[in-house]
C-alpha cells in the first residue's frame, strides 16, 4: 500500500520573483515517467515540501493541458514559504498532490468567462484561464479583472501585458487609489468598484474569482447588484491545511472538509455553509 | 458455549508471548489502570472501569514518523518509514472495552474515508486483534448506551468475551480475524455452560438524543447560538479530552531534523488549541475558545456520523473525567436536545446575524 | 573513549570574550579546537533554549561566556544572564543534566590566555566524561521503563465518591453570594468568576456568573482547589467580551492575581478580588470522605501565610477553623531532598521516566495563568523552537522551557501538576525553581505587586559559586 504522506521529488526550472514577497517556481518531476504522465484538473492544488520546513498548500497555476512541467506562485509569508523562497533553481522539492476538486470547465463551454481576482488570488485561478484560452473558441468573452495594492504587487506582469495585447481577452488591471505609482496605465479603484464601473452583464456569464476576503465580501455584493445569481460564480477557498487527504481535521469549513469537498465552491454553496471561517 | 476458564487465560497468555505477539491488557501502572504491554498474565487487571488511555495509542501512536529524508549536495533523497519491513509486532488486545473497540472501527472509518488508506495506520490496525471484555459495571462518567452502544456492544471487536459467575469467560467470535485467533490455540478453550455475570449498563442520560442532535447541528443557522459561549466559557482549551478520545483523530504533519537528515512525523493534534486553525497570515477562523469546542462537539455528534459513517462518541467518558473544569459532554448533549425539541422545525432558532453575541468573531465570507 | 573528540558549542559574547579568544588566535596559542563559537551580542541574549538545542543538536558541552560584571558593553545584560543561569544551572541539575556538561564564564577581550586554558580544561572534563549520548538516546524509540510510585494516589473518576457526604458550606457562602449580587445589579462587574457544584460529576467547577439570580450557584468549601486566576490574562477572550469580572479568589489565588499585576496582565481596577479566607483545599476532589483530613491537603497548603488574603476588594467572611498541618514535612519537600540526593544518572533517569509519559497535551500550560502568551514559544514555527512530537527530546524541552519561563514567577498553586493527564510531578520542578529564588535572591513570588520578579531586576551582589 502506497505511503499517502511520501512525496515525490521534482526540481526547480526556474523562478521568477514576481513581487517583493511572491514568486513562481516551474517545476518539473524527476522521475521520468511521471512528467510524462502526470496530470490535474484546473483547480487542484498540491501540498509542497521544502524539506526540513514542512508542506504548503498551493494552487497548480498553469494550464492543467501543459505536459512536462507545472507552474506555483506563493507568497512569502511563514515558515515553509519561506524557506521555498530561498530556493533556486536546480533544487529538489517534494510534491504531493494533486488534491481537492476542480472547476467544472464543462459548465463553461459556450459562455462569457469573468475571471475576477485580486493579490496573491489571481494564481489560484489562472489553471482555468489558461485552459480557456487554448481553446479559445469553445468560450464566449473572456474578461480578467485582477487588481493589487500598487503595481509593484500585481504578479503576473508579463503575462498580464500579453493578455492585454491579446484582442480575444479584455484585461483589466486595477491598483488600489493609494498604490497608484508614475506611469501606471490601467485603472485606479478597488476591484468592486472596478467591477461595477465595467459592468459586464450577467446573460450567459461565469464569474471565476479568487481573492482577500474583504474583496470577495464586496466583489459579491457588487455581482449581486449587477444580476448574476450565485449559482453563476465559482470561488476556490483556502484553509490551512496539513495533510490534503481529509484525515487531519484542520481544514473544515463546518462539516466540509475543503482538501477533499473544495476548494472550489459555487456562491451558492458558500452561502449555505456554516459561518466557521 | 466456548469458556475460557480463568486458568486457560494465564495459559493462552503465556502461549501468545511465547509466539512472539504483543499482548496489550488491561494493566496497573504506578495506580493508574492502563492499556499497556504486558509480559506476563499476572499483569493483567480486569478489575477497573477503565483505562485511563485509549486504544487509538496502539493504532494511530501520538508521534510516528511519516517519511525520511536526507539533504545532501548531490540532492535530496526520500526514504519510506515502511521500506524496512513491519514496525510493529503482531497485537493481540485482551480487555478491551466495548467502548474503546468502537473507537476503533470509528477511527478505521476515518483513515479509510473517502478511498485515501491511511497505510500507516491500516497497518497497525490489520496486525491488532482486538479480543473485547463486556463491562459488568460502569461509573457515573460512563454512557455508552446514550450514544447507541452499550456494555456488550461488538462493534470494533474481533471477539468478544463475558465474565460468568464462575469467574470464567464465555468467548464468542465476532470476526473471521477472531475465528482465526482462537483456532491457533484450541487447547485454551473448552466447550462448556456457565450463566453469565449480569451487566449493569450505565443509564442513559435523560434528555439526549442522538438523532436529534444531528438534526439540530445540520441546521447552520444554529452555528452561533449562545449555548457555546454559555456553557463552554469555561474551557481552556488545554486539549487533555482530545488526547484521551477514542474518536479523535486530529494530527499535524512536521519537520524535524538537522540540516542533513530529518523525518516528516506525524503528532497528535486538537482542534481545542489556540492556533490550531491559524494561517500563516494572522487570520484565525475560530479565535474564541468557545468556538473551538463547538467545533469538538460537532466534529463528533454531526460530521462523524455524517461523513465517516460512525460514531464520534462512543461514551467512555474519559473526557469528562480528566477535564479539569468539569465541562461535560453528556450534559451538552441534554442542553442541544433541550433546544432540539423546543424548535423542531429547522428554523433559524437561535440569534439573528446583528445579534451581538459574543460568538461574532469576524464573521465575513473568508475566502482567498 | 580515548579518541573521542567532544563536541563543545561555546555561546560567546562579542565584546569581550570573541575578542579574548580573537586575542588568543592573533597570539598563536595553543589550544584545543573542541568549542564551536556561536557569537551573540551580550551573554543576555543567551536564552536557555540556545542550550538545550545545542545539545539537540548534538553537543556534548556548553560553553557560555562574556564580560565580567560592570564591563557589560550594554550596561547590565551580563548580569541579567547572570541571575538567568542561577536559576537555569539548578534546572539542568535538578534533571540530571550533569553540571559538567554546561560551564559559564566571565572573560574579557584580553584574557586571552584565560580563554585557552578555559577551553582545555572543559574539553578535557568533558572528554573525561564521555559523548552525551544519554540525551541523544532521547530520540530513539522509548523502552518500556518502570515507573516509580507516585506521589499521589487518586482514583480515576474525580468528583467526590457516591458514598462520601457532600462538603458542608463555609459560613460566609450567604454573604459571598450577597456581595456577588450587589456587584452584577449594580454594573460593577459583568460577569462574577466563582466555584459551583457540577451535579452530574459530583465536584467542584469553576462557573461564570452573568445574572444577578443565578448567584445562588456560587459556593464555597474545601474542595474549591481550582486557580480561577487563569481566567483573567488577556488571552482569555471569551472571558473579556463578557465584560468587567470579579473574581473569587483564596489567598493562593490572590498570589497568581499579584504576579499578572505585576506582569500588567490586568489593570488593578479591571478586576474586583472578592477575596475568601480559606482553611485549606483538598488536592483531589475524589479523595473526599466527608472532612479535609491532614494528609489530602494540596501541597500549596501547606505553611500556607495567605489564609486571608493579602490583597483584595472584599475579604468576605471569617477565617474557618484549621486544619491541622501533618506532622512530616511536605511530600513535594521531601521528594525534592531526596532527588538532590541522588547522582545526576539517577535523578536523569527519574525524570527520563516520568516525561517518558508526556503526552503534550499542554495542560500544564493552558491551566497555568502564568502561560498566558498569546503565541507561546512552542507555537512558534519559524524556527521551531520547541520540538512538538512527543518522544522524549520534545518532551525535555517542552518542560524545561516551561519551567524557566516560571522561574521566579511561579506562585505554586500546583495546578499543573493536578491535571496533568499522565501524573508527571510537575510539583517538584516548579518548587524546586521556586526554593532557588527564595534563597538565592530572598524572593517569594506573588506578595508585593510592586516588587520585581528576579528575572526582571539584576544585582551586582548576587552569589554564586560556578561562575568562573
Amino acid at each position: 500500500m502506497r505511503n499517502l504522506y511520501l512525496p515525490q521529488l521534482m526540481t526547480i526550472k526556474t523562478t521568477v520573483q514576481e513581487t517583493p514577497d511572491t514568486w513562481t517556481f516551474e517545476l518539473e518531476f524527476q522521475e521520468a515517467a511521471l512528467r510524462e504522465s502526470f496530470g490535474f484538473q484546473p483547480g487542484q492544488f498540491a501540498l509542497l515540501s521544502a524539506f526540513g520546513a514542512g508542506e504548503s498548500t498551493l494552487t497548480l497555476a498553469s494550464s492543467s493541458l501543459r505536459r512536462g512541467s507545472l507552474d506555483v506562485t506563493f507568497r512569502k509569508i511563514g515558515r515553509v514559504t519561506s524557506a521555498l523562497a530561498s530556493l533556486n533553481a536546480g533544487d529538489t522539492v517534494g510534491f504531493r498532490g494533486p488534491y481537492g476538486n476542480r472547476f467544472p470547465m464543462e459548465r463553461f463551454k459556450g459562455k462569457n468567462l469573468l475571471f475576477i481576482a485580486g493579490g496573491i488570488g489571481l494564481p489560484a485561478i489562472t489553471s482555468v484561464l489558461y485552459d480557456s484560452l487554448e481553446t479559445r473558441a469553445d468560450y464566449g468573452t473572456i474578461t480578467i479583472l485582477y487588481g493589487a495594492r500598487s503595481s509593484k504587487d500585481l504578479v503576473y506582469k508579463r503575462q498580464i501585458a500579453e493578455w492585454e495585447r491579446r484582442s480575444d481577452v479584455n484585461m483589466v488591471k486595477t491598483v488600489d487609489p493609494w498604490g497608484v505609482t508614475e506611469g501606471w496605465d490601467g485603472m485606479v479603484g478597488l476591484v468592486p468598484v472596478v467591477l461595477e464601473m465595467i459592468n459586464p452583464s450577467p446573460d450567459n456569464a461565469v464569474v471565476i474569482m479568487c481573492g482577500p476576503p474583504i474583496m470577495i465580501k464586496f466583489v459579491l455584493e457588487t455581482l449581486q447588484k449587477l444580476g448574476f445569481g450565485t449559482e453563476q460564480i465559482y470561488l476556490t477557498l483556502e484553509n490551512k491545511m496539513k495533510c490534503g487527504l481529509g484525515k487531519c481535521g484542520r481544514c473544515n469549513i463546518g462539516d466540509l472538509y475543503i482538501c477533499k469537498e473544495g476548494p472550489v465552491y459555487t456562491a451558492a454553496e458558500t452561502r449555505r455553509m456554516y459561518p466557521d471561517f | 458455549m466456548m469458556l475460557l476458564t480463568r486458568h486457560n487465560l494465564d495459559q493462552w497468555v503465556e502461549a501468545l508471548l511465547g509466539a512472539g505477539l504483543r499482548v496489550v491488557g488491561t494493566t496497573m501502572q504506578a495506580g493508574q489502570p492502563v492499556y499497556a504491554a504486558v509480559t506476563r498474565p499476572s499483569a493483567l487487571d480486569f478489575s477497573q472501569v477503565i483505562p485511563r488511555n485509549s486504544l487509538k495509542d496502539f493504532v494511530f501512536p501520538q508521534t510516528e514518523p511519516v517519511m525520511l529524508y536526507s539533504i545532501r549536495k548531490a540532492g535530496i533523497e526520500v526514504k519510506d518509514v515502511k521500506a524496512d519491513g513491519p514496525r510493529v509486532p503482531d497485537t493481540v488486545v485482551l480487555g478491551a472495552r466495548p467502548c474503546d473497540a468502537a473507537g476503533m472501527a470509528a477511527l478505521q472509518s476515518v483513515f479509510t474515508w473517502q478511498g485515501e488508506d491511511d497505510p500507516l495506520f491500516l497497518e497497525r490496525r490489520e496486525r491488532t486483534t482486538v479480543v473485547t471484555l463486556a463491562c459488568v459495571r460502569g461509573d457515573r462518567s460512563c454512557f455508552c448506551t446514550s450514544v447507541g452502544l452499550s456494555p456488550d456492544a461488538s462493534v470494533g471487536s474481533d471477539v468478544l468475551l463475558r465474565e460468568t459467575v464462575g469467574g470464567n469467560f464465555a468467548v464468542e467470535a465476532v470476526t473471521d480475524k477472531g475465528s482465526r485467533l482462537l483456532a491457533c490455540w484450541p487447547q485454551c478453550f473448552e466447550q462448556g455452560a456457565e450463566p453469565l455475570r449480569p451487566l449493569d449498563p450505565p443509564p442513559v442520560i435523560e434528555r439526549s438524543d442522538v438523532e436529534k442532535i444531528l438534526a439540530w447541528l445540520s441546521d447552520p443557522s444554529h452555528y452561533n447560538h449562545d449555548v457555546w459561549s454559555v456553557h463552554a466559557a469555561t474551557c481552556l482549551g488545554c486539549g487533555a479530552c482530545t488526547y484521551v478520545c477514542p474518536t479523535c483523530h486530529c494530527f499535524d504533519l512536521t519537520d524535524e531534523g538537522s540540516a542533513y537528515e530529518g523525518e516528516r512525523r506525524k503528532n497528535w493534534d486538537a482542534c481545542q488549541f489556540d492556533h490550531f486553525t491559524a494561517h500563516a497570515g494572522g487570520h484565525n477562523p475560530r479565535p474564541l475558545q468557545s468556538q473551538r469546542w463547538r467545533n469538538r462537539f460537532m466534529c463528533k455528534f454531526h460530521f462523524y456520523p455524517t461523513k465517516f459513517s460512525a460514531k464520534g462518541c462512543v461514551g467512555c467518558g474519559r473526557c469528562i473525567r480528566v477535564c479539569y473544569v468539569g465541562l461535560d459532554i453528556a450534559e451538552m448533549m441534554e442542553k442541544v436536545t433541550g433546544l432540539a425539541e423546543a424548535n423542531p422545525s429547522r428554523q433559524p432558532s437561535g440569534l439573528s446575524r446583528e445579534d451581538p453575541s459574543p460568538l461574532k468573531g469576524e464573521g465575513r465570507a473568508g475566502v482567498s | 573513549m580515548s579518541n573521542f573528540e567532544p563536541k563543545i558549542v561555546g555561546f560567546v559574547c562579542n565584546w569581550c570574550t570573541y575578542a579574548g579568544a580573537d586575542l588568543a588566535g592573533v597570539a598563536r596559542t595553543q589550544y584545543r579546537p573542541n568549542v564551536r563559537v556561536v557569537r551573540v551580542p551580550c551573554t543576555g541574549r543567551v536564552d536557555p533554549l540556545f542550550i538545550i538545542k545545542a545539545f539537540e543538536n548534538g553537543a556534548d558541552g556548553v560553553l557560555v561566556s562574556g564580560c565580567h560584571p560592570g564591563d557589560c558593553h550594554y550596561i547590565a545584560g551580563n548580569l541579567h544572564a547572570k541571575r538567568r543561569w542561577m536559576f537555569f544551572k539548578e534546572l539542568t541539575d535538578f534533571v540530571g543534566i550533569e553540571p559538567e556538561r554546561i560551564h559559564y564564564a566571565w572573560v574579557s577581550a584580553s584574557e586571552a590566555n584565560k580563554w585557552a586554558k578555559l577551553v582545555d580544561e572543559i574539553t578535557e572534563t568533558i572528554r573525561a566524561r564521555g559523548p552525551f549520548s544519554k540525551y541523544r538516546s532521547l530520540k530513539d524509540p522509548s523502552s518500556n521503563g518502570a515507573h516509580d510510585t507516585l506521589i499521589w494516589n487518586e482514583a480515576w473518576q474525580p468528583g467526590i465518591p457516591e458514598e462520601a457526604p457532600l462538603p458542608e458550606e463555609a459560613p460566609l457562602v450567604p454573604a459571598l453570594r450577597e456581595k456577588a449580587r450587589e456587584l452584577l445589579e449594580s454594573g460593577d462587574v459583568q460577569v462574577v468568576i466563582g466555584y459551583g457544584w457540577a451535579k452530574r460529576q459530583r465536584r467542584v467547577v469553576p462557573v461564570f456568573i452573568t445574572r444577578p439570580e443565578d448567584v445562588s450557584r456560587l459556593l464555597f468549601n474545601p474542595l474549591c482547589v481550582n486557580n480561577l486566576a487563569v481566567y483573567l490574562p488577556r488571552k482569555q477572550q471569551d472571558v473579556a467580551k463578557l465584560g468587567r469580572p470579579a473574581i473569587v479568589a483564596k489567598g493562593c489565588d490572590v498570589k497568581t492575581i499579584v504576579v499578572l499585576l505585576q506582569e500588567e496582565q490586568i489593570a488593578r481596577n479591571g478586576v474586583v478580588i472578592l477575596g475568601v479566607p480559606c482553611a485549606g483545599v483538598i488536592y483531589r476532589q475524589e479523595l473526599w470522605q466527608g472532612k479535609l483530613a491532614p494528609d489530602l491537603l494540596a501541597p500549596k497548603c501547606l505553611r500556607c501565610d495567605v489564609q486571608t488574603p493579602h490583597l483584595a476588594d472584599h475579604v468576605v467572611g471569617d477565617l474557618p477553623a484549621p486544619v491541622p498541618e501533618p506532622h512530616s514535612p511536605s511530600e513535594v519537600q521531601r521528594q525534592i531532598e531526596a532527588l538532590d540526593q541522588r547522582t545526576p544518572d539517577e535523578r536523569w533517569n527519574f525524570w527520563r521516566e516520568h516525561f517518558e509519559r508526556c503526552i503534550k497535551c499542554y495542560a500544564c500550560s493552558q491551566v497555568c495563568p502564568l502561560c498566558y502568551c498569546d503565541r507561546c514559544i512552542t507555537e512558534k514555527n519559524n524556527p521551531q523552537w520547541v520540538e512538538t512530537s512527543a518522544h522524549l527530546q520534545g518532551n525535555l524541552s517542552w518542560n524545561l522551557v516551561r519551567a524557566i519561563h516560571l522561574a521566579g514567577r511561579c506562585t505554586f498553586c500546583g495546578e499543573c501538576d493536578r491535571v496533568c493527564p499522565v501524573n508527571i510531578p510537575l510539583n517538584l520542578i516548579n518548587r524546586k525553581l521556586g526554593m532557588v529564588s527564595e534563597e538565592s535572591f530572598g524572593y517569594r513570588s506573588g506578595y508585593d505587586e510592586k516588587a520585581h520578579p528576579p528575572m526582571v531586576v539584576y544585582d551586582p551582589g548576587d552569589k554564586e559559586n560556578f561562575i568562573r
